[in-house]
């Protein structure tokens, strides 16, 4: 009786796409390296802005946050190559690709950031306007980097979902590694060796970035906690 | 009104149903498997911690959409097959439950410590401190990340296009095929528009919601 | 607090009882019911088999954005030349039309679906290659196609030579991607899942030709006046439908079915009603098998350069 679906395992067929897959890999850490680095200082200056209270820019600022935030980074997506070009701009695959990880990851992290600027301890801002600082010294050296660290475990987070989401570029065909994958599924039908291949890649890139997140997060902990 | 809106409203609002559904199951989904994993993960046991522990990072570790074809298209080869949209509850709610199990263990680890070593000397067992003292607590400290993670999982029900699943977003993009085959205009800009309109409306008031929660607890 | 909760939670009750209201759909929509349908199955020469027979429903995986083959018309029910080929197989086997689940797949994912079993039966303008041919099994033809190149009116390209170096865009999984690889490896291949993703990016520019089917270009370039159709057929090869390797009963059943349609001339009164511009129906016209014309799988390699 022939087994049920009659599949072979065959792990060469990794081998054999070796090179696609690399390639693939590459523009997967290309536009999650770029997204991430862009959510990072785009999450920092907005949420310090907002924290600010610079008065048009605060509103802006929210305005961004909320509809990046409340609505599905696919569908962000798919707008941004397939709609976007009827307005007249028309933007690359790999544009769209850390563009739409920059600002996805951008908007949580404006969130985080000011979430921890907001966490600082009153006294200490304070005490530092009452030695004659100006507010946005005060904020230099007193908000930013004690609010900074305590945001620190959630913008990690943020930045490596942003290199987990660099997989939903399959929406635009952009051919990172799951695109890649799932191109070399249609022409050999090896789903279990291609998806499974991928999943440890992800897995393995996800584990030491946490590890990194983790002793980042160790080495400019506050003493004592907050 | 142009002719094409009425066919596409329709096949959208469908679309629109089995989003919503699909959100609701596997919220409902992630949230009791997630809290029963991140009380487990409180345990003073390794061995359970362990097991528990490679259940969150490998679904939290992986992206959804791999998870999705690992259900999908990879299961059957076992012979265990699943419907499109069981597998998209499936999948969300691996991914759902691990993240609530990682914010239910975070929020229980961050009731002071005074409070269970009180419950403790005056004779509560891990369970009666867990029911009485810990969870009551936690539970508050958890609901902002909590809500913030429901909105999450409503947006990535959208991921379950690329399996087929006739959600709204499918439904959009079945839409703008058909028109732009039919030699018309791919109308991409107001049918994507609306879709996101949609969940911007469903998600705003859940994160407001968060919001306001979370200056209430400070 | 607790009743604002209260009202939260309530409103989410109500949303998953109008959601639970309506069916839960698993990715397929049925057609409307076709020509008038014979109360009892039709015998073409080999059994059902079983385990399609229990479940009552051939279960067939079509495109969806292939016209005049496959594709979702304006009341979002499938349509096309193949879903009428689907609705007279549901006939022949169960003396109803409509005892079919029809599965959108595309050329990237339909072998997957058929060798998962979610459908029995692959219908997906698919052509014969002897690749495809060692992971399923191909019934007797039913159409055949080439690959072409579509390409805007006021474009300089007129063969598939002028490709080298350039961004040509295409399906994955499909006969025009396979022939790109192997014979144009300096192409650059843009590829992607849905017919009117390509359409749109070759309208955008983001290539400078689309390559797929002579069949489906020929229909976006009637509906696109400002595209046309350039260069010779590469990689002919007549269509088949793919059934799982080894399910011989079924393979059997199929080729009954397709040898009986023959007979009664079906796939060339189908073929009028789909495509209705004469000069169309005569240059496809041999590309249909009728009573005394059949068409063959080409022995060895389909996809020559």
């Amino acid at each position: 009786m022939p087994d049920d679906s009659g599949y072979h395992f065959d792990p060469a067929i990794i081998v054999d796409h070796l090179d696609d897959l690399g390639t693939g890999l590459l523009r997967t850490l290309a536009i999650s390296a770029i997204g991430m680095a862009g959510a990072l200082i785009v999450g920092a200056l907005l949420g310090a802005m907002s924290t600010l209270r610079i008065p048009v820019a605060r509103q802006l600022i929210t305005v961004y946050v909320e509809v990046f935030r409340n609505t599905p980074l696919l569908v962000q997506i798919f707008f941004l190559y397939f709609a976007l070009p009827e307005t007249g701009l028309q933007l690359g695959g790999f544009t769209v690709g850390w563009l739409s990880l920059l600002l996805w990851g951008g908007a949580y992290n404006v969130e985080n950031f000011r979430a921890g600027f907001e966490a600082v301890e009153g006294g200490y801002v304070e005490a530092c306007r009452a030695l004659g600082f100006p507010r946005l010294a005060a904020f230099r050296h007193v908000t930013l980097p004690i609010g900074a660290r305590i945001a620190l475990p959630s913008v990690t987070n943020i930045l490596i979902s942003v290199f987990k989401n660099s997989s939903f570029m399959i929406a635009i065909s952009y051919p990172e590694l799951t695109e890649t994958a799932v191109n070399i599924v249609a022409v050999t039908f090896r789903v279990f060796e291609m998806f499974l291949a991928i999943g440890v890649v992800y897995l393995g890139l996800v584990w030491l970035m946490s590890l990194g997140a983790r002793a980042i997060e160790g080495r400019f902990a506050i003493p004592g906690g907050h | 009104m142009p002719a094409w809106v009425g066919p596409v409203a329709d096949y959208l609002a469908g679309g629109l149903r089995e989003t919503a559904l699909l959100a609701l199951v596997s919220i409902a989904a992630s949230l009791l498997v997630g809290i029963l994993l991140g009380a487990l993960l409180t345990l003073p046991g390794k061995p359970v911690r362990a097991v528990v522990r490679a259940y969150v990072e490998i679904w939290r570790g992986l992206p959804i959409i791999i998870t999705l074809f690992l259900i999908f298209f990879v299961l059957p080869i076992i012979g265990v097959r699943v419907n499109t949209f069981i597998a998209a509850a499936i999948g969300l709610s691996l991914w759902g439950s691990a993240n609530v199990a990682e914010v239910v263990r975070g929020a229980v680890q961050s009731v002071p410590r005074g409070q269970a070593e009180a419950a403790a000397a005056l004779g509560f067992s891990w369970t009666g401190r867990m029911r009485h003292v810990l969870l009551p607590q936690a539970a508050r400290r958890a609901l902002p990340p909590l809500i913030g993670l429901v909105v999450n999982l409503t947006q990535q029900t959208s991921l379950a296009a690329v399996i087929g699943l006739v959600d709204i977003l499918e439904a959009s993009q079945r839409s703008i095929e058909r028109l732009t085959l039919s030699g018309g205009s791919t109308h991409a800009v107001p049918i994507l528009g609306a879709v996101l309109a949609v969940f911007f409306v469903i998600c705003l008031p859940l994160t407001m919601l968060s919001r306001w929660y979370e200056r209430r607890l400070h | 607090m607790k009743s604002r909760f209260g009202i939260v939670i309530s409103a989410a009750m109500v949303l998953a009882l109008a959601a639970g209201c309506s069916s839960s759909s698993d990715g397929s929509s049925s057609s409307a019911a076709g020509s008038g349908a014979s109360a009892h199955p039709v015998d073409v020469g080999a059994p059902l088999p079983a385990e399609v027979k229990n479940k009552g429903k051939l279960a067939v995986g079509v495109k969806c954005d292939y016209p005049p083959f496959g594709y979702i018309d304006e009341a979002s029910k499938n349509a096309g030349f193949e879903i009428d080929i689907a609705h007279q197989l549901a006939s022949y086997a169960f003396g109803d039309p409509n005892a079919l689940t029809l599965t959108c797949v595309t050329g990237s994912n339909r072998v997957s679906f058929l060798t998962s079993k979610r459908i029995d039966l692959i219908e997906a303008t698919m052509n014969y290659t002897p690749e495809r041919a060692q992971t399923i099994d191909f019934s007797t033809p039913y159409f055949a196609s080439g690959v072409k190149l579509l390409v805007p009116k006021n474009s300089s390209i007129t063969s598939f030579d002028e490709l080298a170096g350039k961004q040509v865009i295409s399906i994955s999984g499909a006969t025009a991607s396979l022939w790109l690889t192997q014979c144009m490896k300096d192409v650059k291949q843009t590829l992607f899942a849905q017919t009117s993703q390509a359409l749109t990016a070759l309208n955008q520019n983001r290539g400078v030709a689309l390559a797929q089917d002579d069949t489906l270009l020929l229909d976006l370039a009637t509906k696109n006046p400002d595209l046309k159709v350039v260069g010779d057929a590469k990689a002919d090869s007549p269509w088949g439908m793919g059934v799982r390797k080894g399910d011989a009963q079924m393979l059997a059943w199929i080729n009954g079915a397709l040898a009986h349609m023959q007979k009664t001339d079906f796939f060339w009164s189908e073929f009028q009603k789909a495509v209705t511009d004469t000069t169309a129906q005569r240059q496809f016209a041999k590309y249909l098998p009728r009573p005394g014309h059949n068409l063959t799988y080409p022995t060895g390699a389909t996809i020559q350069c």
